[in-house]
């Protein structure tokens, strides 16, 4: 066990190497530099650069990154707000724990609401709440985030008025509300579909057979025996829901004004703030690459199988 | 006379699958009693009604299968009639059943203990968790499953497909039911495994005192542990009677033809196997005469025409289906 | 039924037995007692299942009615998602501009008109030089001494001067006040003369038009006619790239099948949508550049979808196709170990023989699903970066950047948000549904 999750972090911190490396070549293949505006001449390009590091070989540019990263120094903007270390940027102007507030707060969601919904459209199979859940869902999963968002800041805040319609820095429990549905309601309804079908999937299965012929009662059976096994699948699923919060983060974040690190990772990369794009590709990775580590190592308290072989399949 | 001479009676009971494309009468119309103490297998080729009718004893139909009539009458009292809650108190308790396939019948994410355990306390909601789990060690011990103390805690993928089966059946012993019903237990094993478990089923029911439903396509294994024998065909039991009746004297053509179809030991020479001609009848479409008569080599113009009648051979209740009997009887009242 | 003992004859008094009943049936009888059904084939029976799925085959109908929508529509609305229609900028649903109006007025009498206001017929004025109009089967042509503008030609099948020219300050109270005729002759027009094209009657804007006067119905359907596009191509790649891949992992095994595996678990703990943005950002330029100098066939339609699509297709083809790869790796491994396979093998069969022949053959029902499900993920993927302004570039309609472009007065316009907006949820709604009847039909072990 402890030799699985040690190996597990080595693979992790492996993969966040790999997704630096991959974001620092593709970082420099936009086109454009930071510095290039319309009156800089040469020669203060080729001295900005000289200042940043940019002059040198790539590789050579990777290593201060990385080495820089090892010392948890994230580099300095070049563009956005010159000078300004990154971290500064991120983490103590709150832009970081903004998105992950927003983040944590849609992830419960999802899995709150989710999760029991699913397994109430399983125990009403075919019954009328199964299928106005499952028309529900359905319709959830067709509607982009982002329009949720409008009609949301549409309709509660501007039209009916309860809610503040400028979310900004999220400083009351009010504000929360819009910007948490409308990141949540996608992945929650799927979530909810998600255990349905595996739900119904380990009511079929030969164990669950096994479990009514020694003459248990259905809630048992279905809290026990198929509860367990159809939450396998969820797991699975929270390593792509966390990446896809964040990848919801950058809209949610841009329709209501919040100010977090979505919002500034897309601003950033239309910059060419090469510093800040890489430390923000980072610590998101991070955060992506830390969350399927926990479900790896969720899985084998949820599934006896695992640890065994030490894979997750 | 004694009221309860029989443990189970099965009466014309009919179970039918309400498909898309149809009715489909797995179960139409079978009857069969089982005394205490015996043994009873229930042989057909796959799809021909028998697992059907074992879950519905148990109740354990699943949608679009139903029981529409007849009776299952346990020590005299009708299982049909049974509210869902009656049924969990019986199942488990009074009968309890092995399944065919021991990798997928015990849930992976709980321990063998746990789930052994599980059958005794929820018949038995006064015991203790420390006498449960030595009745569990006392069962893992009984089915022959060696270091139980330890095996108790492990998971089903750490035991082998022979070991689960055996720990499938202490879970279907360990309230000592009346009666188990066996859905092919012994088909998913390999042949030493098969043996091995045949061998001490039939121990454990003499040990236990229990009457066992048998289901399977083996004759063999038949052979081996049965006392009696139903042959089923397309929902119909075709021939039933005491083993010997049905392996030296077969009456039935379907018989006769399963029997000629199976190696044997005992054989002198060359004999050929013989394959039963044509394949198994279209269930959602059953011809109006007997079942088996397009596959039937001594097929008459009345067996397409008519439902044969049950024919009872010997005092022994040895009891065949087919036109074949009432043609000799009308022979020899002819000949008299 | 009574059991009949077989030493009491008389239990078969209730027997009715006809006649000849004892005598051997012949084959034919036999034949006649079992009706062959017909044995169905897997597809035939994936349709039939299908086709009595209700929501599904809605679903379908929809989805259907949305693709004429996005293909047809054109054809029959004479707009062009591009073209900024002036004095009709802001209109509701089925509005008309101030000038139109004006035309629908003076086609209620006139038979075809030709508005310099409006560019239904193409120019915003006509400048000095010859021109001509067609109008039933006859040409007549014309030729203009001085610009015309601010004025409509009208065309009038019975009038007494059939062609006449009304200028807008003579239009008072739906009428023109006064009109000149407008001199002609019929026959070849000369050879640098230029059509003018009347209109018979005004197309209504029916989802009405945007801030720039862009029909939004128009653009709706060209956005339509984008995600359909993006959705379709994205998923065929990740099918074509994600089979491949996986069917060489699976036949292959030991190194390769390792090496395919570790990338997969490598490109799977990658957040992707950061990649996405950044190789969405990275690629627009260069793309536009060989656009831009490459004549190959390929680069010109590429360069008519726009670098902003074709980079989510290269997107798609870079980090998409491991879920599909995954798939079809586990249907290879599992149909590996069948015998037919072996027996192929034994046969002497070459790998590709096998893959072609038997692996791909066997795992096309999930392909199938697979790919239907990856439509409306494309779809999303696509909007989400329009809306973040960094997908479609205008004047390309999308139904994303439509969403995010109607934010600004979303109040005021609500329209212009809810139009393409539901579009898009009803035609990922149609897939996702067509994708879970197509599950339901052709994997049936899969159904509940």
């Amino acid at each position: 066990m402890f030799g699985y999750i040690v190996k597990r972090i080595a693979a992790s911190v492996c993969t966040l190497l790999f997704v630096a490396a991959i974001t620092f070549l593709v970082m420099n293949a936009i086109p454009g530099s930071p510095f290039l505006e319309e009156n800089t001449t040469v020669e203060q390009m080729e001295l900005a650069n000289e200042k940043y590091g940019l002059d040198k070989p790539l590789i050579v540019q990777l290593k201060n990154y990385l080495v820089g990263y090892l010392h948890g120094d994230l580099g300095t903007s070049l563009k956005m707000q010159k000078g300004t270390p990154v971290s500064d940027l991120i983490f103590h102007q709150g832009k970081f724990v903004l998105s992950i507030k927003l983040g944590i707060l849609a992830l419960l969601i999802t899995v709150l609401v989710g999760v029991p919904l699913g397994c109430i459209a399983a125990y009403f199979r075919g019954k009328w709440i199964d299928n106005v859940l499952s028309v529900f869902s359905t319709l959830g999963i067709a509607i982009p985030n982002f329009v949720v968002a409008t009609l949301l800041l549409e309709v509660l805040a501007i039209r009916l008025g309860m809610l503040p319609s400028v979310s900004g820095s999220l400083t009351d429990v009010k504000s929360y509300i819009m910007p948490v549905i409308s990141l949540g309601l996608y992945y929650a309804c799927y979530v909810a579909k998600l255990t349905r079908t595996s739900m119904l999937d380990a009511i079929n299965q030969d164990y669950v057979r096994t479990a009514k012929a020694k003459g248990l009662k259905t809630n048992k059976i279905i809290f026990k025996h198929a509860l367990r096994n159809s939450l396998i699948p969820v797991i699975t699923y929270l390593g792509p829901l966390t990446a896809g919060l964040m990848c919801g983060g950058f809209v949610i974040e841009t329709t209501f004004g919040i100010p977090g690190l979505g919002r500034y990772f897309v601003s950033s990369i239309i910059e060419r703030d090469y510093p800040v794009i890489m430390a923000t590709t980072i610590v998101l990775s991070a955060l992506v690459i830390g969350m399927n580590l926990l479900v790896d190592i969720i899985y084998t308290f949820v599934d006896p199988r695992i640890t065994l072989t030490g894979k997750g399949e | 006379m004694d009221e309860h001479k029989k443990l189970i009676e099965v009466n014309n009971l009919q179970v039918s699958f309400f498909t898309p494309a149809g009715e489909v009468k797995a179960v139409d119309g079978i009857s069969y009693s089982l005394g205490y103490n015996e043994v009873m297998g229930i042989v057909g080729e796959s799809g021909s009604g028998k697992s059907v009718e074992a879950y519905s004893i148990m109740g354990l139909l699943q949608s679009p299968g139903k029981v529409i009539g007849g009776s299952i009458l346990l020590e005299g009292k009708n299982l049909l009639d049974y509210s869902k809650k009656q049924m969990r108190d019986i199942c488990g308790k009074e009968i309890s059943m092995i399944f065919q396939n021991p990798m997928t019948c015990m849930n992976p994410v709980y321990t063998v203990g746990d789930q052994l355990m599980e059958a005794v306390t929820c018949h038995d909601k006064s015991i203790s968790k420390k006498e449960a789990r030595n009745r569990a060690i006392e069962m893992l011990n009984m089915v022959g499953i060696n270091n139980a103390e330890k095996r108790i805690d492990q998971y089903p993928h750490e035991f082998s497909g022979g070991m689960r089966q055996r720990a499938m059946i202490a879970m279907g012993l360990i309230c000592h039911p009346k009666l188990l019903i066996a859905d092919e237990p012994t088909t998913a094993l390999d042949v030493t495994t098969q043996a091995q478990i045949l061998e001490l089923m039939k121990e454990l029911q003499a040990k236990n005192n229990m009457s066992i439903i048998f289901i399977t396509h083996n004759l063999g294994v038949v052979a081996e542990i049965c006392d009696r024998v139903s042959v089923m065909y397309a929902g119909h039991i075709v021939e039933q009677g005491e083993v010997n009746d049905i392996f030296y004297h077969p009456q039935h053509p379907y018989t006769r033809g399963l029997l000629a179809s199976m190696p044997r030991l005992d054989s002198e020479g060359k004999e050929r196997l013989i394959p039963i001609e044509g394949t198994p009848v279209d269930m959602l479409d059953t011809p109006k005469g007997c079942r088996f008569a397009p596959r039937c080599a001594e097929c008459m113009k009345v067996c397409v025409e008519q439902e044969p009648p049950a024919v009872c051979i010997n005092a022994n209740g040895h009891i065949s289906s087919c036109w074949q009997h009432i043609r000799q009887m009308k022979e020899e009242v002819g000949n008299r | 039924m009574p059991i009949i003992h077989l030493n009491n004859p008389k239990d078969l008094d209730f027997l009715k037995i006809p006649e000849d009943g004892f005598s051997a049936a012949s084959d034919s009888e036999k034949e006649n007692l079992v009706e062959k059904r017909k044995s169905v084939s897997y597809w035939r029976d994936a349709w039939r299942r299908f086709h009595s799925n209700k929501v599904a085959m809605t679903a379908l109908i929809v989805f259907l009615a949305i693709v004429v929508f996005a293909f047809a529509g054109p054809l029959i609305v004479p707009y062009s998602y591009e073209s900024q229609y002036r004095n009709s900028a802001k209109l509701g649903p089925m509005e008309y501009s101030k000038s139109e109006e004006m035309e629908r007025t003076v086609l209620q009498e006139a038979d075809a008109v030709f508005f310099t206001e409006t560019i239904m017929g193409s120019l915003l004025s006509l400048s000095k030089g010859d021109y001509y109009i067609k109008q039933n089967n006859t040409t007549y042509c014309f030729s203009l001494e001085k610009a015309l503008e601010k004025a409509m030609i009208i065309y009038n099948k019975d009038g007494a001067d059939i062609l006449t020219i009304g200028l807008t300050k003579d239009y008072k109270n739906g009428e023109f006040t006064t009109v000149t005729p407008l001199e002609y002759t019929i026959g070849e027009p000369s050879s640098d003369a230029k059509e003018v094209k009347m209109i018979k009657s005004v197309f209504p804007h029916v989802f009405g038009t945007d801030s720039s006067g862009r029909d939004i119905m128009a653009r709706s359907m060209y956005g339509t006619r984008v995600s359909l596009i993006i959705g379709i191509i994205a998923a065929l790649i990740v099918l074509v790239i994600g089979a491949a891949i996986g069917a060489i992992s699976g036949l292959c095994g030991g190194v390769v099948d390792f090496v395919i595996m570790r990338i997969i678990d490598l490109i799977i703990s990658i957040p992707s949508t950061l990649m996405v943005l950044l190789l969405q950002v990275v690629i627009s330029e260069p793309l536009q550049k060989w656009f831009d100098t490459s004549t190959w066939g390929l680069a010109r339609a590429m360069s008519d979808l726009g670098p902003g699509i074709v980079s989510i297709f290269i997107v798609f083809a870079l980090l998409y196709w491991v879920s599909m790869a995954r798939i079809v790796r586990g249907q290879v491994l599992q149909l590996k170990s069948m015998e037919f396979i072996t027996a192929e093998k034994v046969l002497g069969a070459g790998n590709k023989r096998i893959i072609t022949r038997h692996l791909l053959p066997n795992c096309v029902g999930q392909l199938v699903i697979a790919t239907c499900l990856q439509i409306p993920s494309a779809i999303f993927m696509e909007s989400f970066l329009s809306y973040l302004g960094i997908g479609v570039a205008a004047p390309m309609a999308s139904l994303g950047s439509m969403c995010s472009d109607a934010l600004s007065a979303l109040s005021l316009y609500p329209y212009r948000l809810l139009c393409p907006a539901i579009i898009l949820s009803v035609l990922v709604l149609t897939l996702n549904l067509i994708g879970d009847g197509l599950r339901d039909a052709l994997d049936p072990r899969l159904k509940k």
